[in-house]
């Protein structure tokens, strides 16, 4: 099949939480799909994008990565930076290993990226996890409870992604040929000394597989406390606080924040309550991202 | 001998990556753990014996895991204060110590209710 080509500029500032910027980054993101399922060629240029931030990588991977593996690694390809251009001058965003994750030229080169533990990558087994405990062990002056409650935090939103994200609330599993997969990446700021560990599926959202006779805002709460489960079962739904540990145990300034259908969760000791806004933009899935610091805090 | 037989270290005995709760998790998930591992050493002891459980080089276990295991085994028909009594937790933190607690508080509480 012979398809046509067409380009796309990434908009000044991908990013999913600023005001500013997240409308953008989300037509962006809809433009790369519709331009696939429209049956085009895409080139995607950076020229004119100045910043990426960490949770905004994680869904740009996703999205190339996801129509790579399902439509062919030939559909999306990434302009190299230009020479001089500011994200080339991003030190954190080109230690992040995004650039190699989102020029895979094939299955294996996806597969590499676990082999050779890239901080961005895509499995379907959780065994992968033990790749981003090493990462984490890797970093210069993270504590050890760091390592523990990032560790909990993701083994949790893992499992929530293998028993809730691709089961609607009738209990129908909603995987395509891809799996129950998820993208992950461990997004580490040396000189900010700061930690993202973010996790996105594709699935149908906690909204989505979450049984409840409330209205949405309620509901997203109720499924991020102890003892609430979409099974029913009183001894289930105890990891929501592990979710949450990271933000609950470590010292510093921690975020937990939770992009779901329309809705952001936003996780923080010193609001007290989480705080739930609903936008007009809907992510696809699930993205959990705890932004951690660390060090001298 | 006396380590082998009061002395569980879960990174070496059972797996450095436990999962999930049910054997359709993963190979090493809690209700293997709690029904081939954890319960046989209990069945073990004797008078005032105590078992050790030794989480070193485990990294977040998830509360799923330490809820079935321990939640799971006042479903078996243990009591959680002889539970309490015998068991030692060996970890740097607290954590699971105090996770461990109260999920067997909370599976007694679910029993009465």
């Amino acid at each position: 099949m012979i398809h046509l080509s067409t380009s796309l500029s990434a908009p000044k500032v991908l990013s999913l939480l600023d005001e500013q910027y997240y409308t953008d980054t989300f037509i962006f993101f809809k433009k790369i799909e519709s331009n696939i399922l429209n049956g085009y060629n895409l080139e995607i240029s950076f020229s004119s994008c100045i910043e990426i931030e960490p949770s905004a990588a994680l869904l740009l991977f996703s999205t190339v990565n996801f129509l790579h593996m399902k439509y062919g690694f030939n559909r999306i390809k990434i302009k190299q930076l230009a020479l001089g251009s500011t994200l080339s001058y991003d030190a954190a965003l080109s230690r992040s290993g995004v650039w190699e994750a989102l020029n895979c030229k094939c299955v294996q080169d996806v597969e590499n990226l676990v082999i050779q533990n890239n901080k961005f990558k895509t499995s379907c087994d959780q065994s992968i996890l033990k790749k981003a405990d090493e990462i984490l062990r890797g970093i210069k002056d993270l504590s050890q409870e760091h390592i523990f409650f990032l560790n909990l935090a993701m083994k949790e939103a893992v499992l929530n992604v293998i028993y809730h994200a691709y089961i609607d609330k009738s209990g129908i599993v909603s995987p395509d040929e891809l799996g129950i997969r998820w993208w992950q990446c461990a997004w580490v700021n040396t000189k900010q000394k700061t930690v993202n560990i973010i996790i996105h599926d594709r699935g149908v959202g906690v909204l989505g597989s979450y049984k409840n006779g409330q209205d949405d805002e309620n509901a997203l709460n109720e499924a991020f406390l102890q003892g609430y489960s979409r099974s029913g079962l009183v001894n289930r739904g105890m990891g929501s606080e592990d979710m949450k540990s990271p933000v609950n145990e470590l010292m510093g300034q921690h975020t937990l924040t939770v992009l779901t259908g329309e809705f952001v969760y936003e996780y923080q000791l010193r609001t007290i309550q989480p705080i739930i806004t609903k936008r007009k933009v809907a992510i696809c899935g699930t993205l959990v991202h705890w932004n951690c610091s660390y060090g001298n805090v | 001998m006396l380590k082998e037989k009061n002395l569980i270290n879960v990174a070496e005995d059972f797996s450095d990556e436990p999962f999930g709760r049910y054997p359709e998790d993963g190979p090493y998930n809690a209700t293997t753990f709690r029904d081939d591992h954890l319960i046989p050493a209990l069945k073990k002891l004797s008078g005032e014996e105590k078992l050790t459980i030794d989480f070193t080089g485990v990294p977040g276990l998830g509360s799923s895991f330490m809820e079935e295991v321990f939640g799971g085994l006042i479903r078996a028909g243990f009591d959680p204060e002889y539970i309490n009594s015998i068991i030692i937790y060996k970890f740097p933190l607290a954590f699971y110590e105090i996770q461990a607690k109260k999920f067997m508080a909370m599976a007694k509480n679910n029993q009465k209710d």
